[in-house]
């Protein structure tokens, strides 16, 4: 038994049981006399009556003493960990599993409050009210769920240990994931050490967010979870979301319209949202182009313009910020808003990179002497050929191709026509360019052999090639009288090499409408997730126009049609300016990484690869922090590829990374820049903070043994001693008890009759 | 003088009087001409004639009468008897009790005593007293001068209180001293066994006395309400000592004072005695009208 007194000085007053056997003496010595007539009834009334006389005094004396050593007792606070008192006078332990949704949605101010306070001061609340022998585990709700800490057994002394660690769990800029978070609570439950409690209690604290909650009801597999969780548990939803209609505005995005060149005029587009129930009028929207040479500094340095924008309620607005970049390398871009009830969604940061032109070889297969009969006339006055033009095209014919021209030199080749190579080891060097981060465009046309290309080019799935050429092209050219007119069918919106034309619907209606005469058939693997179709042709076997397909750090798109106009109608006059566009936003596409590996979300780690030695280290600059070393690592292999990362996320804003590249590789790989920039936004989803009702969320999760409380206001700011003890409570009911019992025997004795 | 006087408390004495005390039994008159022999019937004097009605006595009929007249008359007397009455005063020390605001039964016992014989004077009848404890103190013959209260309420003022009592022999004695049956009054707190107590009324009666006890008691030896830590010391035996909390006591004591009353009373009743208790905190006056009025009633 491990016995222990909070106040153990207290217990010196346990002599104070003394009193009522002093105050029995002492009145023992005080009586009056009197002189009594009827004395022989008297004494006959006694002698019949004395030992039970005795017996009674004896009982009450006792029961006075014990009542004055209890009151002691209970004022010194015993509490014992194992004990037969914990077996004797408490109840069955209770286990507490707490799950605080922590996602920035959370710490919107609410009136006074915010739901994550709320919802800590609920978890003071029960971690308060549990007894000695009861246990605490505390967990996040979050994208990234985290045991914070588990099976605390709960003591006078640990209470304020484990509100310690409840008060260092802080609202996070992470989104909300309910289903992964739910999946961490059952896996808690079902672990061999829980599984040994039999009063568990489950506590899930949240805003009730409406999105991720909605879009988790109607998961299968989690409603699953959550039964399994109800059925095990007495799971209580604790519903700490807003009360009042906050205003919150939140940066949805920062959007650029293509590759940025060094002096001439970016748009960037910034959206935002008004995700509150009021109008708000009068918000100045900031914007900040900083370069990537040094980390950004807590001042915000860099600003741009202001514009003052109203949204509506619930709707967004786009608003356009320009800037003429004078140099080249990384930049970020950021938008910030004036303060709002959520401050988390406020800002946004966008890494670009300033290029000074993107280079594009065009190998042309079918090269003529004529104006506009070669294969890429028309390709290259689509790209344009002035000197300011961020694309810097030069087309050469397969004949004229020399052995000088390394594919390395360029951003993005496109290969028109192309019948073969004449030498074999351009396939490799192609191969090596496009993993190296190259953008290749391939047209197809009469010139092409279906097995040369199969063999050399797609290789059994292996190669740059997206997809096999499946015979024959079908259709016939656009000289032929009989010809067949193809039209794309299946194009795909969500795809980013699209994004400008989804974003204007009559181009998008002229993209869909061109003719096409004339095409390969091309079988795509659906099983390769590197593969994608683009956009189809309304042929019945729906064959692709345009497909897609990332190959190591680069990215191949096939087109399976001509660049020139034999086998369709793109430089018509009716749909000229469709490939004028096709042409440059294909090729900006294709020189972007094929992963955005510069613009992530909070939590995701940043991560980055080099195919070649790059230094032992790496320096990360933290948003608001010192810099610290990350070492670079080698392959498992011992070789390429370099990997440098960073987990510590959870902060958004700008992180910067700068490496100490050697001069030599430094030369050898022509790197002009040794820094890079990373940014970490939240997820501007979680700043939608419009809420589910009670009735709602219970409707989703009818069937499921759960219990509701909402908005728990108590606020208790309970650090330290805590003022509940383990004992106290039944010492006090045995006072009680005791105390009735003297009442009631000294009445049943005769000293209260009067 | 003043001092004995007092027992003769005009404000209590007029409350009783125009009540008759009489006795129960006939007994053998004193006063000729007023008092017909217990031999000859309950009647003294005759009174008047009335007629008869279903439930008189037919041996009343006054056959002389009927002989003439032919009707059925009842012949009335008024009843009259020679009275002594006996006061016997118990003058032990546990008379002495006297509760807060209260008069000793002692001193309430001279009044009830001086009272009745006053009474009794009244109507020309003869008092007797003799005080005792556990043996007869004093003695004064019975007279029917109504002078001879004065010395009566004198002997009591004189009488000291401070042996204990023993009833039963007094009693006895007492039955084998008054050679005349009369009115026996015993006013005392009977502060004896009850069997001892009841063996001296039996003899009384054996005599063919008319008996009739006053049982005077202090309120606090019927309620014992006392609260404090009390050390009690006999009245009667001063080394008889007990230090006790009375509330714890109280339902026992009262068990056993009730059990005793309860015995006296019964034993009064087998033995045709009346018994009359009396506290000291009651009304004198009021307290002897209803016994009168009530002895009245059962004549």
């Amino acid at each position: 038994m491990n016995l222990h007194f909070i106040h153990a000085n207290v217990l010196y007053f346990a002599a104070a049981g003394m009193i009522p056997i002093i105050i029995h003496l002492i009145f023992r010595k005080r009586y009056k006399k009197i002189q009594w007539a009827a004395m022989k009834f008297l004494l006959a009334a006694y002698k019949k009556n004395k030992r039970s006389l005795l017996v009674e005094n004896l009982l009450l004396l006792l029961i006075r003493i014990l009542i004055i050593i209890l009151l002691v007792l209970m004022f010194a606070r015993p509490t014992a960990n194992e004990s037969f008192l914990s077996k004797g006078f408490t109840r069955l332990t209770d286990h507490y599993i707490v799950l605080l949704d922590n996602s920035f949605s959370m710490s919107v101010r609410d009136g006074n409050t915010s739901p994550f306070e709320r919802a800590k001061d609920h978890i003071r609340k029960i971690i308060k009210n549990a007894k000695s022998g009861d246990s605490v585990t505390l967990t996040t709700l979050n994208e990234q769920p985290k045991v914070i800490d588990a099976f605390h057994e709960v003591s006078p002394a640990e209470k304020g240990t484990i509100i310690q660690q409840m008060e260092s769990i802080k609202p996070s800029e992470m989104g909300t994931d309910v289903i992964n978070s739910t999946n961490v609570l059952l896996k808690l439950i079902e672990s061999p050490e829980y599984t040994k409690y039999k009063n568990k209690k489950v506590f899930i604290l949240t805003d009730l967010q409406r999105k991720p909650w909605t879009e988790a009801c109607k998961n299968h597999g989690f409603l699953e979870v959550l039964e399994k969780i109800g059925d095990r548990t007495q799971l209580t939803m604790v519903d700490v979301g807003i009360t009042s209609d906050p205003a919150n505005l939140t940066v949805q995005s920062i959007e650029t319209d293509g590759v940025i060149g060094v002096g001439g005029l970016t748009r960037f587009v910034a959206t935002i949202r008004n995700n509150s129930s009021k109008n708000a009028e009068g918000i100045a929207v900031n914007f900040f182009v900083r370069s990537g040479e040094k980390p950004i500094t807590k001042e915000k340095t860099g600003k741009q313009g202001t514009e003052y924008i109203s949204i509506s309620a619930g709707e967004q607005q786009r608003i356009p910020f320009f800037y003429n970049f004078a140099r080249m390398g990384s930049h970020s871009i950021t938008v910030d808003l004036t303060g709002d009830n959520l401050i988390a969604d406020n800002e946004k940061h966008l890494i670009v990179k300033v290029v000074k032109s993107i280079r594009v070889l065009v190998i042309d297969g079918d090269g003529k002497e004529e104006a506009f009969e070669s294969e890429t006339d028309h390709l290259m006055a689509a790209i344009g050929q002035t000197d300011d033009n961020i694309i810097q095209a030069k087309a050469v014919g397969i004949g004229n191709l020399s052995s000088n021209t390394k594919f390395k030199d360029y951003d993005v080749i496109i290969l028109a026509n192309l019948q073969t190579f004449d030498d074999e080891r351009r396939f490799e060097e192609l191969q090596e360019f496009v993993r190296k981060g190259g953008g290749l465009f391939i047209w197809l046309g009469d010139k092409v052999p279906v097995e040369y290309y199969n063999t050399e080019f797609y290789g059994d799935g292996l190669g740059i090639l997206p997809g096999k050429l499946d015979g024959n092209p079908i259709g016939k050219a656009s000289d032929k009288e009989d010809k067949t007119t193809f039209k794309l069918d299946e194009v795909k919106k969500d795809h980013k090499v699209l994004k400008y034309f989804v974003n204007n619907k009559d181009l998008l209606e002229d993209f869909r409408n061109y003719f096409t005469y004339k095409f390969f058939p091309v079988k795509i693997d659906p099983d390769d997730e590197n593969v994608s179709v683009i956009a189809a042709f309304d042929h019945p076997q729906k064959y692709p126009a345009l497909i897609e397909r990332i190959y190591g750090r680069g990215k191949i798109i096939l087109s399976t049609t001509t660049a020139d106009k034999q086998w369709n109608n793109l430089h018509s006059d009716r749909f000229g300016y469709v490939f004028l566009i096709m042409i440059h936003e294909f090729i900006q596409y294709l020189v972007s990484p094929p992963v955005d590996e510069n613009n992530i979300f909070v939590g995701t780690p940043i991560v980055k690869k080099f195919p070649y030695y790059i230094g032992e280290d790496a320096e990360v600059t933290a948003p608001q922090k010192s810099p610290i070393k990350k070492g670079i690592y080698a392959s498992d292999k011992g070789g390429p590829p370099y990997k440098v990362e960073y987990t510590d996320t959870l902060k958004s804003g700008v992180y910067h990374l700068k490496f100490n590249i050697p001069e030599q590789v430094m030369k050898e790989q022509e790197i002009l820049e040794t820094t890079e920039l990373f940014a970490v936004n939240v997820n501007p989803e979680e700043g939608n903070i419009h809420r589910l009702s009670q009735n709602e969320i219970l409707a989703m999760l009818d069937g499921i043994k759960i219990s509701f409380k909402t908005n728990v206001k108590e606020k208790n700011s309970l650090m330290g001693p805590l003022s509940d003890s383990e004992y106290w409570k039944p010492i006090l009911l045995l006072i009680l008890l005791l105390s009735l019992m003297e009442t009631f025997m000294a009445m049943w004795f005769g000293r209260y009759d009067k | 003088m003043e001092d004995y006087l007092k027992y003769l408390n005009p404000k209590v004495l007029n409350k009783i009087n125009g009540l008759e005390l009489k006795a129960r039994l006939i007994v053998e008159g004193y006063i000729s001409g007023l008092h017909k022999s217990p031999f000859h019937g309950f009647s003294v004097e005759f009174a008047q004639h009335r007629e008869y009605v279903p439930g008189d006595d037919i041996r009343y009929i006054d056959w002389k009468v009927y002989g003439r007249s032919n009707r059925y008359y009842i012949k009335e007397y008024e009843e009259e008897t020679s009275l002594t009455a006996y006061l016997l005063l118990d003058t032990s020390s546990s008379m002495q009790y006297a509760s807060e605001g209260c008069m000793s039964k002692y001193d309430y016992a001279c009044h009830i005593a001086a009272s009745i014989a006053y009474l009794v004077f009244q109507q020309q009848d003869m008092v007797g007293l003799c005080t005792f404890d556990n043996k007869i103190q004093k003695v004064l013959p019975s007279s029917s001068n109504p002078a001879y209260l004065g010395d009566i309420v004198k002997t009591m003022a004189e009488t000291s209180t401070n042996e204990k009592t023993d009833i039963s022999e007094v009693l006895k004695y007492v039955g084998e001293r008054l050679k005349k049956r009369g009115l026996v009054i015993i006013i005392s707190d009977f502060m004896d066994e009850a069997d001892n107590v009841l063996a001296g009324l039996r003899h009384l009666r054996h005599r063919k006395h008319d008996v009739v006890i006053m049982h005077v008691l202090d309120p606090d030896e019927l309620n014992f309400p006392l609260q404090k830590l009390t050390q009690f010391e006999g009245l009667e035996d001063i080394n008889s000592k007990v230090v006790i909390n009375p509330r714890a006591i109280r339902n026992a004591y009262l068990e056993e004072i009730n059990k005793f009353i309860s015995n006296l009373k019964s034993g009064c009743v087998a033995n045709r005695i009346d018994y009359q208790q009396i506290t000291t905190d009651q009304n004198l006056g009021v307290a002897l009208s209803a016994y009168l009025a009530n002895r009245s009633g059962r004549r």
